[in-house]
């Protein structure tokens, strides 16, 4: 299994991690290769309570990323090769005080940028500000209706009309600015959602983002947050539905690959860690989201709060932990949660180590958003 | 061996040792029960299938008996009884560099070690086991669906109850504590949960980036002394954030 998609512009529903053969190569020499992609957030701290929020899980010792550790961590990604950073993870990094220097910094630095939020403090200022520097911003709503969508994301009813606001003048700023950045709305879609796919897929056709994804929900090894997986092959036909309403310039996909695997995992190792990390909004570095939890603690490498990264990145613990992650210690069935931010590059390189196919030949235009694999 | 230099150091003296019992090595001139066989220049895999299954019954190998390659396909044999083809050729290797690595020499490469980088002596036994990927698929089929196989606990631990558990395990953290000067109170085994995860309570004396090495340290000693796989864990901490819960 390749987790390769046909090569569309907007790839929203597989890996772009083929298109970075050079840095498959290394890895496979068995070389200390910088991540492609970092996936973080600039604090731990929400204004919303999503019903379904990930983050709830993801509880460790919390520090302060101020101007100073992240413009350091910055410097350091440009220095050692890091090409994407997507300001997603743990926290809404949007509340963070350093957000917009942090995303100028990066991008003046050379580095992609992207950010996930709720949405709800970016107005038209900050977005003005912002929107420049970013290859992407998507606005985290799974609900298309106001009194469900402050039932689902935990917050007042009118908050969702100021989203709304935010996600139009999101799209009035890149249009009149002739900017390159893609907009986007996602779903986070729990099986009793259902109600909502429509709705939000008609609401998205009015506010005219780029694109709407709707995504499964991850849940932790022990079930915590109470995913059915079984319950999304009820929604199909409404999914399909929704990916009917995209047009010339709207975009409505769903991550069908992984709301098929209904939570399971084809590999045991997880090869995607160093090709694709994850920091949580405290500033530690671990392999992933999923091992942040202080339970994971043998999987902690350290924090940028209190040492460099690419010291963090050039130490033998970062390396013995990726190792472990790659080894028969580790078996992902088993050990991690469902669907995690890794789930296709881990597909593609497990099929490609065990010599399933050769890597295929990357031909034509790259697809957008190239370094966010 | 002495005659070949392409074996690094980290699996030296391992590679050594396991070439001293080759239990599964095809002696020439013993008749062959195999129903499967693979070759690739001088080495040979024979594997004996379980009726009409997919599960190893019996394996044996043939390849020169001073040969690092020896040492690899011994310990491939040893692991591929009673697991199916599949297994052996998804993470057979995987598992014979971890077994035949001594980890407190310096790896091979700086990055992620896996049999395509390990060192000369693993290219031999991964063609073989691109070639029994290949018959394989011939004889079963291409798999569509996953592969679960796990063999994480022996029987033995399976039957102990939880008391039974910890009392195997304790003596084991006692000495670990011991061999590394550990305060006694540093930590304790808080819980065994029905999965078998192992949890540990720090004290505050601790320091905070001292415990991640010592938990994988320590698994790694309760791994070897115990032949099981055990995963450590520290308690869960709840989010902090005022306003979401679960």
């Amino acid at each position: 299994m390749t987790g390769m998609t046909d090569h569309v512009e907007l790839i929203l529903d597989g890996t772009k991690i083929a298109w970075h053969q050079d840095r498959i190569d290394a890895w496979e020499r068995g070389e200390r290769i910088a991540p492609i992609t970092i996936d973080m957030s600039l604090t731990r701290a929400c204004n919303y309570a999503c019903h379904f929020c990930y983050a709830m899980l993801q509880e460790n010792e919390r520090k302060v990323i101020d101007k100073k550790a992240i413009f350091e961590f910055l410097e350091d990604c440009a220095e050692i090769g890091v090409k994407g950073i997507s300001f997603v993870s743990d926290g809404e990094s949007t509340i963070s005080p350093v957000f917009v220097d942090a995303c100028k910094y990066g991008h003046e630095l050379g580095l992609s940028m992207a950010v996930g939020t709720n949405g709800f403090v970016l107005n038209r200022r900050k977005l003005e500000e912002v929107l420049p520097s970013l290859t992407y911003l998507r606005v985290n709503i799974s609900a298309g209706e106001r009194q469900r969508y402050a039932e689902i994301m935990g917050v007042k009813e009118h908050w969702f009309d100021r989203v709304c606001e935010n996600i139009k003048a999101m799209g009035e700023i890149k249009r009149e600015q002739g900017l390159d950045v893609t907009i986007g709305m996602q779903m986070v879609l729990m099986p009793e959602y259902h109600d909502q796919i429509m709705p939000l897929a008609r609401l998205g056709k009015e506010l005219r983002p780029d694109y709407l994804v709707i995504k499964h929900c991850s849940d932790d090894e022990d079930g915590t947050l109470g995913v059915d997986y079984g319950g999304y092959a009820s929604l199909y036909e409404t999914l399909h539905a929704a990916e009917a309403l995209s047009d010339e310039s709207y975009q409505v996909s769903v991550k069908w690959s992984k709301i098929d695997t209904e939570g399971t995992r084809s590999y045991q190792r997880c090869y995607g860690a160093p090709f694709m990390l994850q920091m949580s909004g405290s500033g530690l570095v671990a392999p992933c989201g999923m091992l942040f939890n202080e339970r994971y603690k043998k999987f902690h490498i350290g924090n940028i709060t209190e040492q460099r990264f690419r010291d963090i990145f050039n130490s033998d613990r970062y390396w013995e932990v990726m190792n472990y992650l790659a080894s028969p210690d580790f078996n992902a069935q088993k050990m991690c949660g469902s669907l995690c931010l890794q789930h296709k590059v881990n597909e593609f390189l497990d099929g490609y180590q065990k010599g399933e196919f050769e890597l295929p030949p990357m031909e034509g235009e790259p697809p957008m958003h190239i370094n966010f694999i | 061996m002495g005659e070949r230099s392409d074996i690094p150091a980290a699996f030296a003296e391992r590679i050594a040792e396991q070439l001293k019992s080759l239990p599964h090595l095809q002696k020439s001139g013993a008749p062959s029960a195999a129903g499967f066989s693979v070759t690739e220049a001088d080495l040979e895999l024979l594997l004996e299938l379980e009726n009409d299954s997919e599960t190893i019954r019996q394996a044996r190998f043939s390849a020169p008996e001073t040969a690092p390659e020896a040492a690899i396909l011994e310990v491939l044999c040893s692991y591929a009884i009673g697991a199916p083809v599949r297994e052996l050729t998804d993470h057979g290797l995987i598992f014979a560099l971890q077994r035949l690595r001594d980890p407190d020499v310096r790896a091979p490469v700086k990055g992620i070690l896996t049999p395509r980088n390990a060192g000369a002596c693993f290219a031999g036994p991964l063609k073989l086991m691109a070639a029994l990927r290949r018959e394989a698929d011939v004889r079963f089929g291409r798999h569509s669906d996953t592969n679960f196989f796990d063999r994480p606990y022996s029987e033995a631990w399976k039957k102990l109850d939880k008391a039974g558990k910890r009392d195997l395990v304790l003596p084991h953290i006692e000495s670990f504590r011991k061999a590394h000067k550990i305060a006694g109170d540093a930590f304790e085994l808080a819980e065994i949960d029905q999965y078998d995860r192992l949890f540990l309570v720090f004290s505050d004396e601790v320091p905070v980036w001292d415990k991640p090495a010592m938990l994988m340290e320590l698994e790694r000693w309760l791994r070897q002394k115990t032949g099981e796989r055990i995963e450590l864990f520290t308690e869960v901490v709840k989010d902090a954030n005022r306003i979401r819960r679960l």
